[in-house]
């Protein structure tokens, strides 16, 4: 038993609950989200030291045994979520603190809602239970429903409209999903449904529960052909905490992805004919997709939120392969998307935070205006793309070589085709935005240099993700290990007897 | 360490040029940084060639399970190439001094300079392939922020962008081929952690030879080679990167960068040379690469582009003289002598450009047919460029007559299988040779005899700090042809004896007596000097033409009108902003994949019992299914509204049908809330909503029907299947209890006060639990106990949908002032069909009441004097038998709500003023905080999270009731769903 699984949950649910308190006073709820989010990648990062060391954490709320009671666990791959969530939130929090929004926006509830939202994602990645999962789904959703629309910008009104229906059914097909499961097999514990799949040696009824979780995770990671409510809504979202939402919220339906597909519907059969095909198909699809549309557009913002899809692809690729090495690869992979991606989205609002745009129409010459922050986009933009030494590379190259091994040529070209096509994206932006001559009547100076410094940070923690790939890729590696074999998570959650039932049950199955 | 700071040290200074404060250091400092930073390298060289008695290397294990290390060394090639790098940068960066204007960014310039040759260093020292790769990319990345140094102008950011596409576009095909290459090692049985190293590399050649794919990693590897030494048909970005400031052309793309392709072939020449593919693969388009690099040179009228496809061609020897190595010459190995053509061509071509900057910036133009005469105003020039050009065409007494000599007998020794690939190869690459020396003859003749074309042009001579570097240049160029093993000797000892096994004992002579290869020669000056004196036409031939570039065009097809064309057509096409569409296609995804799955898994149908199907049950479902239609087709908005109340009062119905007598209250209860939410925003909504466009076309409502019967009959099967399995009913554990017998016996348990007394009453406490929910409502005990986390974030869920329905109504919005706008700008928001940045204006539409309090009626005030009270005596009694009868703190929240809202909207504001100014909105955390301080109460007495304690206390009015913790659990759910639903009606109420 741990209580400190809960400290990710429990520290911004507080920490919200507090602002809530104190809902005129923009300082006290800065301190408040501010302590919050400094906190949070240290607590996380213990948590991932912790669970490296003495194996993964359990807690049984309710103090209700087995899996009959709620149960949180804590994995290396969870534990590695948690941090990255702290990280993104801790340099979001600075963006906010140096003045992103004007203070009657920012004083509205704002606070409260983003840290609402970190609630429901650490809670996502620590939970162990099917329909706590769902509950942390609704968390999610409302919150960032609430925080995209904030501002009533009418154009926001109408984007997150769409967002929350279309993120809805899918909310309703996860809670059918969650039923379905629960009526078919009696349990809503993750473990416990490994065991009991496994004892019953996969039953068709596997096959289409799994295609539904597919379909429901891989519509909340915005996967083709369910992508479409991503780069309309996640514009929108204020700035600053955007990159929370371009960093994490869509690797909450990867990571779940990664956790059902390896946790229970471990079907080899199933998986070589059915799931393979369709995971390595879509992964593919979304890559091109995603990294097309991006080509097409020309605000910084829209861009990287295509971009964010056709990168979820580069992670289902690495579920599809489906190897060890492959898994970790996605993993690292994973690291580094999400600090990259939220630095470039900071780097966007920066620009509109001293320019007033992020069209790359109405945008040139920033290379003059702030050489800091086109070193920082150069680093963030090339570190997406994968061109090394920076963080992009390692999971890339890693899919490649574990995609030749498994014997899927294809998609290696079209993940190395998207990559090229992401350079050219890349060097759009700085062609338009940071070359060329300032339009007249620009700014000669940055007029608020305190979001360029936290930009800064993030870009400085991506340079430490590749200074650090070689410990990074050992962690992923821990990490796909331990979601592959899956007898640590099942001993933690279920004791010795889930693990004997998981082996006698992959040896034998009852029929 | 030495070496580690050498390979270092550029970067350092690098990053010592941006983050030094710019503002208060004078321009000339980043030269001086680089210059410095330069020399120091130059030193480290010349102390780790000279002064150290071991090559030295590092190693460290980066990723093995993919063959990355990070080990350098300075073998033969690495070092030779080093010394080229370092010593050329050093002659630049003075050179650049003298040339570049000195407020022209400097500090970018210098920073992204040194970045360079820290990124070629280390691509020529790193002795793991993929190592090699990084630094390869981080050169590509360089280029072009140095192509667009002068980014002001279009042409530029153009060139700029070409150059890394294509180099990039190649890097990723020489990633796709090292990847393979781990891969044919790992299918070999090779560990990968050593695969990649060069030397690893050569001796497992057989594998790599072997392998069925071997050609497709050959191909991939040598598209990374070709794109970056601009080979055909790749070769079109290098001319257009000459839009870089000069010593950026010189350095860069002459010297050293389009190098590293070549260094390249020169790495995988030991381990392909036996392919079959080699020659013609490398030896074809290094000849190909010739002949339009000497052709397009004499098209070009800039002497600059001239230089820059003359480079062009000369690469292309270069890769030839790789593809015919393969090929032995008499059982003597020319290649050995590879570097010496290198070196060659960087001393030459480096001064060329170099000078070509010096005209440029004597004469302000570079155009050779508006200048003539230089050779008087500009005599040094002359002079480098004359010797520079000697050394090019190949004339004796240079370097590169040597060089030259080298290539001719290397291919007049081919001996390949085809003799269409034996004689024509050398063919080509003799009539290549002709533009070369035509060219070379251009470059001397042009520019610097005759009389001046263009009376505007005031040349002058370039002074000492301009002509240096390429004076030493030219210099090595002419000791080298003088006396020959100035250069060949170090050469030939730096060449990769672990492979070869011997040196070369190729001795250079100027004069062999009368063979081939003088009659070779002989004929390449007489019939070149032929094709130079038919330049002209040549030149107007082409420009008539209309100067077509054809490589690049297709480039620019592809690039910059196919696949943005594609890209935004696809955009388009899934991209859409129609809301139904985009659900029509979600539901269609749904539904299909499941079904898939059911037909490819033989999923078998559950057999539907019809005869225990009860009848109200049936006819419920049928109500249901025609106000469904109606909601779903109906075109004003009251009537959708008032369609959807029936429902949930047959889900209710339903409910209690199937004894569910908590989740029937609770459906109630929401039905009312729901209600009067709905009430008050029909004050805001316009009477008639726009009806939705049709997606699919003609076929969107049948469409739409058959996607609404396909998922209403999947429903019904997967809810049934779930209904019907068996396998609920199998324990996980053998004895013990299912989930549902685990609730319902452990909930009940709490009954008696011994494990003994429980037993007796017929419920067995299972061994290892002996702990229970203290309550005989399951419902609520599983709520507030068993699985209480989930109702701590169902309540929060429901605060937050508060708390945004406050943003929505409370932060300003701009251009919302009336209510015509506001109707506006509602309307705009409901047409989630169609893309933002359409928007139009919308006419204001009929409100049902513009004024938000209608007088409220008599009888509702009356009624409201009575019954809230009532209501809220009741939400009590809910709330404190919750525990053990149907209730709880969800029903009793929502009981209290409906009753406070009844009361708010039957009176006039004035009449309630108290109600209005309560803060419900501290409600709702307050509420939070009982839910949330229940579980960490647990956590203080060193329980888990939510453990509860529960014991009775005797009510007289009520009975025994009995008191969990639970219960200030369950007081927390009351009040946010309190708080939460009143601050919601009042904030409605209030606009």
């Amino acid at each position: 038993m741990s209580n400190s699984v809960l400290l990710p949950i429990l520290i911004p649910l507080i920490g919200a609950i507090i602002c809530l308190f104190f809902r005129g006073s923009l300082k006290v709820q800065r301190i408040v989200s501010g302590a919050v989010a400094t906190a949070m990648p240290f607590v996380a990062f213990a948590l991932l030291l912790t669970v490296r060391e003495h194996g993964v954490m359990v807690l049984r709320s309710g103090a209700w045994p087995g899996p009959f009671g709620i149960v949180f666990a804590l994995d290396q791959f969870g534990a590695i979520m948690l941090v990255l969530s702290g990280i993104v939130q801790a340099a979001a929090w600075w963006f906010l603190a140096a003045g992103a929004l004007d203070r009657e926006r920012e004083t509205f509830l704002l606070h409260p809602l983003f840290l609402f939202l970190c609630t429901g994602v650490n809670w996502a990645f620590s939970t162990g239970d099917l329909f706590n999962l769902f509950v942390s789904f609704e968390i999610i959703l409302l919150a960032s429903y609430a925080l995209i629309s904030h501002g009533n910008e009418r154009t926001q009104i109408r984007e997150s409209l769409k967002y929350v229906i279309l993120n809805l059914v899918a909310s309703t097909l996860f809670l059918v999903a969650a039923g379905f499961t629960y009526g078919m097999f009696g349990s809503l514990n993750l473990a416990e449904l490994a065991v009991r799949f496994a004892q019953l040696g996969y039953p068709p009824e596997t096959r289409v529960l799994g295609t539904l979780f597919l379909f429901v995770f891989g519509m909340k990671a915005a996967l083709y052909p369910m992508f479409y409510w991503l780069p309309d809504a996640y514009p929108k979202a204020p700035r600053g905490i955007s990159a929370y939402f371009a960093g994490i919220l869509t690797k909450v339906g990867v990571y779940c992805l990664y956790r059902v597909f390896t946790l229970l519907f471990r079907d080899e059969g199933a998986f070589a004919s059915w799931f393979q095909p369709i995971i390595l198909a879509i992964g593919g699809l979304t890559m091109i997709v995603g990294v097309m549309g991006a080509l097409s557009q020309f605000s910084f913002r829209r861009i990287l939120s295509f971009h964010i899809i056709s990168q979820i692809g580069y992670m289902i690729f690495g579920l599809g392969i489906f190897t060890p090495l492959a898994i970790a690869a996605g993993i690292f992979y994973i690291i580094h998307h999400i600090i990259v991606k939220a630095a470039l989205f900071l780097v966007g609002d920066a620009v509109e935070v001293n320019e007033g745009s992020q069209s790359l129409r109405k945008v040139a010459g920033l290379v003059k205006l702030s050489p800091a922050l086109s070193v920082f986009f150069l680093l963030a933009a090339f570190s997406l793309a994968g061109i090394p030494p920076l963080s992009g590379f390692y999971g890339k190259y890693g899919l490649a070589v574990e995609g030749y091994v498994e014997g899927h040529a294809f998609y290696v070209a079209v993940s190395l085709l998207t990559s090229l096509f992401t350079i050219a994206s890349m060097a759009k932006i700085w062609r338009y935005s940071f070359w060329g001559e300032r339009p007249e009547g620009a700014a000669k100076k940055l007029s608020n240099t305190g979001v360029v410094a936290a930009t800064g940070g993030l870009v400085a923690v991506s340079v430490v993700v590749a200074l650090a790939s070689a410990w990074i890729m050992g962690v992923s590696t821990d990490a796909a290990n331990q979601l592959l074999d899956r007898t640590e998570y099942v001993d933690a959650v279920l004791g010795t007897r889930g693990v004997e039932a998981l082996q006698l049950a992959m040896k034998e199955p009852v029929e | 360490m030495l070496f580690l700071l050498f390979l270092l040290l550029p970067f350092a200074g690098a990053l010592l040029s941006l983050v030094l404060p710019r503002e208060r250091l004078p321009l000339s400092m980043p030269r001086w940084l680089a210059l410095g930073f330069t020399g120091a390298c130059l030193l480290l060289l010349a102390w780790m060639t000279f002064g150290m008695a071991e090559r030295p290397a590092v190693f460290a294990s980066w990723m093995p399970q993919v063959g990355l290390n990070f080990s350098i060394w300075l073998d033969g090639p690495a070092l030779f190439f080093a010394w080229l790098v370092v010593g050329i940068a050093f002659l630049i960066f003075h050179y650049s001094g003298h040339y570049m204007d000195p407020n022209d960014s400097p500090w970018r310039f210098y920073a992204t300079m040194l970045f360079f040759m820290g990124s070629m260093v280390g691509v020529v020292v790193s002795k793991n392939a993929l190592l090699m790769f990084m630094f390869w990319e981080l050169t590509s990345i360089s280029s072009f922020i140095l192509i667009g140094h002068w980014h002001e102008k279009a042409s530029a950011r153009a060139g700029a962008l070409r150059a890394l596409i294509v180099t990039a576009s190649g890097g990723l095909c020489l990633l796709a081929g090292l990847a393979a290459l781990v891969w044919m090692a790992k299918s070999a049985g090779l560990d990968p952690a050593m695969v990649l190293e060069w030397d690893q590399l050569w001796a497992n050649r057989e594998v790599y030879l072997a392998h069925p794919a071997a050609g497709v990693a050959l191909v991939l590897l040598l598209l990374g080679a070709f794109t970056k030494s601009a080979q055909f048909p790749f070769q079109f970005w290098l001319p257009g990167a000459m839009e870089a400031p000069t010593p950026v052309s010189a350095f860069l793309h002459a010297a050293t960068m389009v190098k590293a392709g070549i260094y390249l072939l020169g790495r995988l020449y030991p381990m392909y040379s036996d392919a079959g593919m080699w020659l013609w693969l490398v030896g074809g388009t290094g000849v190909i690469t010739m002949c339009i690099g000497g052709f397009m040179a004499m098209c070009a009228r800039d002497i600059k582009q001239l230089l820059a496809h003359s480079t062009v061609s000369q690469l292309g020897l270069l890769t030839a003289y790789y593809g015919f190595g393969a090929h032995r010459v008499g059982g003597e190995h020319l290649l050995p002598l590879d570097l010496l053509l290198v070196l060659s061509h960087a001393l030459f071509k480096g001064a060329l450009f170099m000078l070509c900057g010096v005209i440029d910036h004597g004469c302000h133009t570079r155009d050779w047919t508006r200048l003539g005469g230089l050779r008087r105003t500009m005599p040094r020039t002359f002079v480098l460029m004359a010797i520079g050009c000697a050394s090019m065409a190949g004339v004796p007494l240079t370097f590169g007559f040597v060089a030259k000599e080298l290539f001719l007998k290397a291919s007049l020794s081919l001996h390949a299988e085809s003799a269409l690939l034996t004689w024509g190869l050398p063919a080509l690459a003799i009539f290549a040779s002709l533009f070369t020396v035509a060219y070379c003859l251009r470059i001397v003749v042009s520019p610097f005899f005759g009389a001046p074309r263009d009376p505007e042009i005031h040349p002058h001579e370039g002074g000492i700090g301009l002509l240096a570097a390429p004076a030493i240049m030219i210099a090595l160029c002419l000791a080298a042809g003088l006396y020959v093993p100035i250069l060949e000797k170090p050469l030939a000892a730096l060449t990769n004896a672990e492979f070869y096994g011997t040196h070369s004992h190729f001795t250079v002579a100027f004069f062999h007596g009368a063979d081939k290869l003088l009659a070779i020669a002989v004929f390449l000056f007489a019939v070149g000097a032929g094709v130079f004196l038919a330049g002209g036409r040549i030149l107007k031939a082409y420009e008539n033409a209309g100067s077509p570039m054809i490589f690049r065009s297709a480039y620019e097809a592809l690039f910059d009108r196919a696949i943005p064309a594609f890209a935004a057509w696809l955009a388009r096409t899934t991209q859409v902003a129609s809301l139904s569409t985009n659900l029509m296609r979600t539901l269609l995804a749904a539904f299909g994949l499941v079904i898939a799955a059911m037909i490819s898994s033989g999923f078998a149908l559950p057999n539907i019992d019809f005869e225990h199907i009860p009848l109200v049950g049936v006819a419920l479902s049928l109500l249901m299914t025609a106000c469904l239609w109606l909601v779903a087709t109906h075109r004003i908005a009251l009537v959708r509204l008032i369609a959807m109340a029936p429902i949930g009062l047959f889900v209710t119905l339903l409910f209690l049908i199937f004894k569910a007598p908590d989740l029937a209250l609770t459906q109630i209860l929401v039905e009312v809330a729901m209600l009067i939410v709905l009430l008050l925003l029909l004050f805001h909504l316009p009477q008639r909503l726009m009806p939705p466009p049709r997606p699919f076309g003609r076929f969107g409502k049948s469409m739409r029907l058959i996607l609404s019967v396909t998922g209403g009959l999947l429903m019904a099967v997967l809810s049934h299947a779930g209904f019907a399995s068996t396998f609920k009913n199998i324990p996980t554990f053998q004895g013990e209890p299912t989930v549902s017998e685990y609730y319902i016996q452990n909930s009940k348990h709490a009954r008696y006060e011994t494990a003994a007394e429980a037993e007796a009453a017929g419920y067995p406490a299972f061994a290892p639990y002996h702990h229970s929910g203290g309550g005989n409502n399951v419902v609520n005990v599983i709520l507030v106990d068993f699985r209480g986390i989930d109702t701590m974030g169902e309540v929060t869920v429901l605060g937050i949908a508060g708390l945004g329905v406050l943003c929505l109504f409370t932060l300003k919005r701009k251009h919302v002032r009336t209510p015509e706008q506001k109707a506006a700008a509602l309307l705009d928001v409901m047409r989630v069909n169609e893309r933002y940045d359409e928007g139009a204006v919308v006419a204001p539409m009929p409100f049902f009441a513009r004024r938000m309090w209608p007088s409220p009626s008599l009888i509702m005030s009356e009624m409201a004097r009575v019954g809230p009270p009532l209501m809220l005596v009741f939400a009590v009694v809910l709330f404190l038998k919750g525990h053990g009868e149907p209730g709880g703190g969800f029903i009793a929240g929502l009981m209290a709500s409906a009753a406070l809202a009844t009361v708010f909207i039957s009176f006039r504001r004035s009449q309630i003023m108290p109600m209005h100014d309560f803060k419900y909105r501290s409600l709702l955390p307050i509420g939070l905080v009982f839910a949330v301080g229940t579980g960490l109460a647990a956590v203080l007495f060193g329980q888990p999270f939510l453990a509860s304690v529960h014991g009775y206390v005797g009510l007289s009015a009520l009975g025994k009731v009995e008191l969990a913790s639970a219960m200030v659990f369950d007081l927390g759910v009351f009040l946010v769903v309190v708080g939460t639903t009143l601050m919601i009606i009042e904030r409605l109420g209030r606009d």
